[in-house]
């Protein structure tokens, strides 16, 4: 059982570079095996802008499932303003 | 059109003379239209075909590169527009300035072909005409701003401003807009806020995975469809710190209220307003049953179903416009467009002209065929002849306009005229459905335009004078036309002061027209004033007065085989009664014979026939000859004397009792050939003075046939005492 990843509560340009090694961090430690579902936890955050999302949409280039926990409000709102919210009900899981 | 090459050049060359007479035809629907307006302001349907008119002539005359009619019209178009807007209302004052536009455009029409006609004092009428419609259009612009910022934002490409515009916008950023501080979702924060987002995609297509990925730079594109008042000037500043850095395209689509009104506008034929809408959507098929039922429950002054669709349904008001100005171009596309030709009046004419030889050469084969005895052949003649009668008839309709045409021309007349004399006048039209020959239309409408002036300047008295003589202050002129036994009267009356007998007596005589101190009848002495050089008015008016033009109104009306009646009323107002026959081409005759000459009788003037056998001809104590016929005492023509006939005489004769306009009377002739189609060709100069004669015929054998005017023989009748008389009289 994989842990979660805690997403972090500022999603922006600013974090983008340590998130992403975060995130590769993290995708290496799960192991590709490991038929779980990859699971982030996103009810944290509390900032994000057009960079955060772009991240999160990357993620989708993964051969594995994901999905985003209990998203915050900030992200479900920022998905909605760039018209990400399709994309958002695909992947987001509410807890 | 300069670049125009030689075969746009005949093109226009060929086509300009049916520009000018369709652009003089929307010029005189212009000028009825206004007047029309100016009794009911309100009447929406009256100013759109209005504004329809005006837009037929700048465009049909765009086609011909006639700039300075586009021109021109176009400020008069703009004015109209605002009306129809509600921007101005169509003010007396208003309609005066379009009228005289009118005028103007009518004029730059006539002058298409010939540009240099057009005279400096026209040019500088036009300016002023200009200046003052501009006047009227600005002033009402600074009224509404929205107008004035419409009218001057610089990108033209876009939808009017009907409502907020549908923007679609596409932008792909590029990889350093994140490094530059700036950020896609920002500028959808703020795009949203512009407006109503319709709809929001974002592309992340080029997102490439998390190892690939620079995080810091930017990958993301968006689609937006954003619904909003503002400019295209206002969404691209949303871009503007971007820009250089950013694939945009902005595009204005239709917002959802113009879609539908375009949807509307490419709707195959539907007639039918509800369910227009229905098929866009607009409102559902169960709502719009509903509302029929409504509608059709409705016990007194039913709602239309456009208002109800607008208040019940919510449909917006523009939408229900939309639908409704479809719904007349359909109307008008599939009733005016397509039932008319326009055909040129010589080319109808010559169809006629040859039909009148078709009808002679047909009554020629019928002859032969009586003769042969040959009954089937006699069976086929008379189908062909049957036939012949009835494409005759097709025909000579063709050539059938109302009458209610010219007189509407008089409107303006009417209003100009009463207004210049300081008169007030109720002007009336009555039975202007009433149709005529084409030709006989055009001939007609200055004889009758004269005696219209004359009225209102002789007969119509002004308003003081009229109060003093306890009449009302607005005087009344009716116009008037009816079908009467194969002729058309057409009746000018109103209710002023009459003709002044004593002084058109006292003028006669004074002129010399009438012996000095001979009294004639009534009659004779109202149609003096249609003698030439006279004139009773006291005061020449530049409008008539001058005993120029009744003389005319004469000939011309006499030309036409018509003949004019006056009924003065002193003190009461004058009649005047024109009986035209309806065609110039072709009537249906009555054929008799005297001797060997043959003469036709108009066959609605006939009225019955005593045969030989009858009662005969007799002469009265005046010698008149007369017959008595159920008790009257008719007069009677003899043609056989009138037209001295050599031939024996036979014992016993036949009278055709016919009805003139001024009464009944007999002819004495000797066989009756029956009736007979009859073409008219024109007697000449020789024959002109030939009493009792209008014109002749040539009838299928060869022979030629005299057409008798029953009119004029009333005269010869009535005064036959100087008539020669043979011996045997005594009948």
């Amino acid at each position: 059982m994989s842990q979660a990843f805690e997403l972090p509560s500022e999603l922006t340009i600013y974090s983008a570079l340590d998130t992403r090694d975060a995130l590769l961090a993290w995708l290496s430690a799960t192991g590709a095996g490991d038929d779980q579902p990859l699971a982030l936890m996103a009810s944290r955050v509390s900032e994000v802008d057009g960079a955060g999302l772009q991240m999160l949409t990357a993620l989708t280039r993964l051969d594995r499932p994901w999905h985003l926990v209990e998203p915050s409000a900030a992200l479900t709102q920022a998905c909605a303003t760039l018209g990400l919210s399709d994309w958002l009900t695909q992947h987001g899981v509410m807890a | 059109m300069s670049r125009a090459s030689d075969a746009d050049q005949d093109f226009i060359a060929a086509a300009m003379p049916a520009f000018i007479s369709e652009a003089g035809e929307q010029t005189e629907a212009i000028e009825s239209l206004l007047l029309e307006l100016e009794e009911q302001p309100d009447n929406r349907e009256l100013l759109d075909s209005l504004f329809r008119c005006a837009h037929t002539v700048k465009g049909s005359a765009g086609i011909f590169g006639l700039n300075k009619v586009v021109e021109f019209t176009h400020h008069v178009e703009t004015l109209l527009d605002k009306c129809r807007d509600g921007v101005l209302a169509l003010t007396p004052q208003l309609s005066t300035l379009l009228l005289r536009c009118n005028d103007q455009i009518k004029n730059l029409v006539q002058m298409a072909n010939d540009e240099s006609a057009d005279s400096a004092e026209q040019k500088s009428e036009r300016a002023e005409l200009v200046a003052q419609l501009r006047l009227y259009t600005e002033g009402s612009k600074q009224a509404s701003p929205a107008d004035a910022a419409h009218a001057d934002a610089p990108d033209t490409a876009d939808p009017p401003q009907a409502g907020p515009t549908l923007w679609r916008i596409k932008a792909q950023f590029g990889p350093e807009t994140f490094r530059n501080g700036m950020d896609p979702l920002s500028i959808a924060k703020y795009l949203h806020g512009m407006g109503q987002v319709e709809s929001m995609v974002c592309g992340w297509e080029k997102v490439p995975s998390l190892i690939d990925m620079d995080p810091e730079a930017c990958y993301l594109s968006f689609e937006m469809a954003l619904e909003s008042s503002a400019s295209r000037d206002e969404v691209q500043g949303a871009f503007s710190f971007v820009e250089d850095d950013c694939v945009l395209e902005i595009s204005a689509q239709e917002s959802k209220q113009q879609r539908l009104v375009h949807e509307l506008e490419e709707l195959p034929v539907t007639p039918r307003l509800g369910d227009m809408l229905v098929s866009v959507g607009a409102v559902s098929q169960d709502k719009l049953g509903e509302l029929l039922t409504e509608q059709a429950q409705a016990d007194q002054a039913k709602p239309k179903i456009g208002d109800l669709l607008e208040t019940k349904a919510g449909v917006p008001p523009k939408v229900v416009e939309a639908a409704l100005n479809k719904q007349q171009k359909t109307r008008e596309a599939s009733g005016e467009e397509n039932r008319y030709i326009r055909v040129q009046a010589d080319r109808l004419d010559a169809v006629i002209n040859l039909l009148g030889e078709l009808v002679i050469a047909g009554a020629g084969a019928n002859l032969l065929a009586r003769e042969a005895r040959n009954v089937p052949l006699i069976e086929a003649n008379l189908h062909i002849n049957a036939l012949i009668e009835e494409i005759r008839n097709g025909t000579l309709g063709l050539r059938m306009v109302p009458v209610g045409e010219t007189f509407s021309r008089f409107r303006r007349v009417v209003r100009d005229t009463a207004a210049q004399l300081g008169k007030e006048v109720n002007f009336e039209i009555v039975g202007g459905e009433a149709e005529l020959d084409k030709s006989m239309v055009e001939k007609i409408a200055d004889p009758l335009m004269h005696l219209v002036r004359n009225s209102l300047d002789h007969g119509l008295e002004p308003p003081q004078e009229r109060l003093a003589a306890g009449k009302l202050a607005a005087g009344k002129l009716v116009l008037s036309a009816r079908h009467e036994t194969g002729a058309i009267l057409i009746r000018i009356e109103d209710d002023g002061r009459g003709i002044n007998r004593e002084r058109v007596l006292q003028r006669a005589w004074d002129k010399g027209l009438i012996e000095q101190g001979v009294v004639p009848s009534d009659d004779v002495i109202h149609m003096m004033i249609f003698e030439p050089g006279f004139s009773t008015a006291e005061q020449v008016t530049n409008l008539s007065g001058r005993g120029v033009g009744m003389d005319v109104v004469k000939r011309n009306i006499e030309a036409l085989r018509g003949s004019l009646k006056l009924d003065s009323r002193p003190g009461q107002g004058l009649r005047v009664d024109i009986r035209l026959p309806l065609t110039l081409a072709i009537i249906d005759g009555f054929m008799v014979g005297v001797g060997k000459s043959k003469f036709v009788l108009p066959l609605g003037a006939v009225v019955e026939v005593i045969e030989a056998g009858g009662p005969q001809v007799r002469v009265d104590a005046q010698g008149r000859h007369v017959v008595e016929l159920r008790g009257t005492v008719l007069p009677v023509v003899r043609l056989r004397s009138l037209y001295d006939i050599e031939s024996t005489q036979p014992e016993r004769t036949s009278v055709v009792v016919v009805q003139s306009p001024k009464g009944k009377y007999g002819i004495e002739v000797e066989v009756l050939h029956g009736q007979q189609q009859t073409v008219i060709k024109p007697l000449g100069r020789l024959f002109k003075s030939v009493r009792g004669i209008s014109g002749s015929s040539i009838l299928g054998s060869g022979e030629v046939a005299l057409i008798l005017d029953v009119g004029s023989l009333w005269d010869l009748a009535t005064v036959s005492t100087s008539a020669p008389t043979s011996a045997n009289d005594a009948g």
